[in-house]
């Protein structure tokens, strides 16, 4: 849940970033640690595994600075994806006001990007939220591999696997070059901020 | 609330925050990202984007990386990629054909690959499979090496299976480092011994280091090994008994010291081998190891010093500092994560005692007495001492905590540094002993009170759930109200108030007294000797009410009032 200190004037909202293993959580956050102006981003907090994978989760806080009086932040979160992290991944969902789901387009993952998905909507449900509930970005990450021999999966299947019935906005994505990160972040972050404005700071319009 | 909403026209205020995440949320420069290893490389504006293929390797990372090295040479290299994509795609390898050798081990390779990505249950029996089939290869059965080898990979491949959460992340690749050694043994371009000694040694300590040590060696029985080993590895053994030795002894002495370690060169170089049989260490007297738990291993090591124990210990001091170092960066960001704190101690404490088991042995191997160390102060002298001695330190060092205090009225004590200089501090005192957050420091810097309100991370964080001792006992309201006097070192110079580069504030707090002090070193708990001399000094300047005459050494005792108080 936001941290909205109206004495203080501050908000704070946690987005995570979610999807299998190996998706490409951890590289959006570092292209947006490296690509993104000194100014707005704060330190990221990460356990250094040299290309490995995430063993606790990621960090990133943002700031917009001063906004109507009010202090905006913004804290990236990512989970570990491997499936026996599910404890890491239910403790970092606490919380949350916004997310992220990475969908690797490989088509050998294909399956565990339907794993993952239906794992996060268990995960949610153990924090009384519905999927439908939370703002909800798809990226359909590593779509630069669409152009090589390596089998991928089309947008439309990975809409069909993952966006069925949800009509949740879903951005094409490159998390090593950047393509599609920002346009994600943009989009998960402006639906945040609308969704926890509504529902903190105008309680008689929900 | 409702003032709020006069304020603040929503409307607006949401369209604003769009704006600036708009304007902020933007790639500032051209990057990209190594998926290999992390590494951001910057790109030159406007220079050309290199084709995808070649560069982007994010997906099945290894097996792309092999295919590519062999696509350069190719000049059909798409088909080849495509067709090493879809054979990792395929679940059942085909074992109708009995493979070569060759392919078999080709075959583990790609499944060690994909276990490298993610373990499945179904992957590591395919593993296992496979590695019945190698195990079959008459080249394999004939070579003990190579069938030690593969029972420590089918070790690891079993705790894979029964439960991945307790292996190490690196033994998907330590497999890998197994193969590639299988691969070299077994290939056509023979090895010369030495090397292929090395090699051999090389991976087996890898794979030792790897294996659990719950597991046992699977599909090879310990008296086959047994057996097998000590003829064809004898090289190989002779180099490790010292080890063994070493790891024994640590085992009989000191049981966490070793413990990492112990049980794998057990498990793997015992091989039932009776204990019996074990030389006896070179100890003048081993049925004194049994009384002697406890006793520090630089008095085992100055009077023992076998051949070969010396880079044992230096082995044990790179692995502690290789596990002190991995567990620094997890411990910082727990340090810096909210209602992590417990977790936070927790790596905290065990840092601490790893690195004062390095320092053990650090002086052990430098062959120096070990002063103000914790746990083994006592045990310093007993076997470089006088014989006269022996008795009444091996008891004290069997129950330190039971140890009669001849001078010094304090057990345990936290050492740290204050300007410069070593100094004590009760533990009975501290209240807070920590990094101080910015406003702190600034109020450090400037003030000589401290309000304890500044100790709150965020405005609406509690200062009580930061404090222990008698502060923690107290209401958050009163607490919010306590200012404390931050005391320099009577040393320092008149109106400095400069801070260290890693200041660590200490606030001590006992019966409604209480004091700030900034440290330069972080506390680090101290058991005291019964050689060591309290000399209570009226003429010392407050907060100093005296000095611990150590081994060599001379320490003041900073405290809020006198040895009674504790």
């Amino acid at each position: 849940m936001a941290l909205i200190d109206l004495s203080k004037k501050e908000v704070h909202c946690k987005i995570v970033y979610y999807g299998p293993g190996r998706c490409g959580k951890t590289t959006n956050l570092l292209f947006i640690y490296n690509a993104m102006g000194n100014n707005s981003r704060g330190k990221m907090l990460t356990i250094e595994t040299k290309g490995d994978r995430t063993l606790f989760f990621d960090l990133l806080p943002l700031n917009l600075g001063k906004i109507c009086g009010f202090d905006i932040k913004i804290q990236l979160y990512t989970v570990p994806g491997q499936t026996m992290y599910e404890a890491t991944r239910k403790l970092v969902l606490k919380g949350v006001d916004g997310l992220v789901f990475v969908a690797d387009s490989l088509k050998v993952r294909k399956a565990k990007n339907v794993e993952s998905f239906e794992d996060l909507c268990r995960n949610l449900r153990e924090h009384n939220l519905k999927v439908e509930e939370v703002p909800l970005v798809l990226q359909f990450n590593k779509r630069d591999l669409v152009s090589t021999p390596i089998p991928t999966l089309t947008c439309e299947e990975l809409q069909a696997d993952i966006n069925n019935g949800l009509k949740l906005p879903a951005f094409e994505a490159s998390a090593t070059k950047g393509t599609g990160v920002f346009e994600t972040l943009k989009e998960i972050s402006k639906r945040t901020i609308r969704h926890v404005t509504a529902k903190h700071l105008m309680p008689s319009k929900k | 609330m409702a003032q709020t909403e006069k304020e603040l026209n929503l409307d607006s205020f949401t369209e604003e925050i769009e704006d600036t995440i708009d304007d902020l949320f933007t790639a500032s420069k051209q990057i990209e990202i190594d998926p290999l290893t992390n590494a951001v490389k910057e790109i030159p504006a406007g220079s050309e984007e290199i084709p995808l293929l070649i560069t982007e390797p994010e997906s099945d990372t290894a097996a792309e990386d092999d295919s590519r090295t062999e696509d350069h040479s190719s000049s059909d290299g798409t088909e080849d990629i495509l067709e090493l994509d879809l054979e990792l795609e395929s679940e059942a390898y085909d074992v109708r054909q009995a493979p070569a050798l060759e392919h078999s081990l080709e075959q583990l390779n790609q499944v060690f690959m994909t276990l490298e990505w993610e373990i499945s249950q179904q992957e590591v029996e395919s593993a296992k499979d496979i590695m019945c089939r190698i195990k079959d290869y008459p080249k394999i059965k004939s070579e003990s090496g190579i069938k030690r080898i593969l029972a420590m990979m089918t070790s690891i491949l079993e705790a894979m299976a029964a439960s991945p959460e307790s292996l190490d992340t690196s033994s998907p690749g330590v497999l890998k480092k197994g193969l590639e050694c299988l691969q070299a043994l077994t290939g056509s371009a023979p090895l010369d011994s030495e090397n292929r000694h090395t090699l051999l040694s090389k991976t087996l300590d890898l794979l030792e280091a790897a294996v659990p040590h719950e597991t046992e060696i699977l599909g090879t029985s310990s008296e086959e090994l047994s057996d097998s080993i000590e003829t064809e590895l004898k090289d190989i053994e002779t180099s490790r008994e010292d080890k063994k030795d070493f790891q024994e002894i640590s085992a009989a002495i000191e049981p966490g010291l070793t413990e990492p370690k112990s049980e794998p060169v057990t498990d793997h170089q015992g091989h039932d081998k009776p204990q019996e049989e074990t030389p006896p260490v070179a100890s003048p007297q081993p049925e004194k190891l049994e009384t002697t738990r406890g006793t520090n291993i630089s008095t085992r090591l100055n009077c023992q010093e076998p051949a070969g124990l010396l880079p044992s210990v230096e082995s044990h001091i790179k692995v502690l500092e290789e596990i002190i170092h991995r567990i620094i960066p997890v411990e910082k960001l727990l340090e810096e994560t909210r209602g992590m704190e417990k977790l936070y101690q927790f790596q905290k404490n065990l840092r601490i005692c790893l690195e004062n088991e390095k320092g053990h042995l650090t002086a052990a191997l430098e062959g120096q007495d070990v002063p103000a160390s914790p746990d083994t102060a006592g045990d310093i002298h007993e076997d470089t001492g006088d014989e006269g001695q022996e008795k009444t330190t091996v008891s004290s060092s069997q129950s330190p905590k039971h140890s009669p205090v001849i001078s010094c009225p304090w057990s345990d004590l936290l050492l740290a540094r204050w300007n410069g200089k070593q100094v004590f501090l009760i533990p009975q005192q501290i209240s807070y002993a920590g990094s101080p957050g910015w406003k702190a420091r600034k109020v450090l810097s400037k003030s000589d009170t401290f309000p304890l309100a500044k100790l709150k991370t965020f405005p609406w964080s509690r200062i009580r759930p930061c404090l222990q001792g008698d502060l923690a006992c107290r209401e958050e309201a009163e607490l919010k109200g306590i200012e404390l006097p931050v005391i320099r070192h009577p040393d320092a110079a008149v109106g400095d108030s400069t801070l260290p580069d890693n200041p660590v504030m200490v606030i001590l707090y006992h019966k409604d007294q209480g004091m700030v002090l900034v440290m330069d070193s972080p506390l680090e708990a101290v058991h005291i000797s019964p050689e060591w001399q309290w000399n209570f000094d009226e003429h010392s300047q407050y907060p100093l009410i005296g000095q611990i005459k150590t081994t060599n050494n001379k320490i003041t005792v900073a405290s809020l009032t006198g040895p009674e108080l504790t």
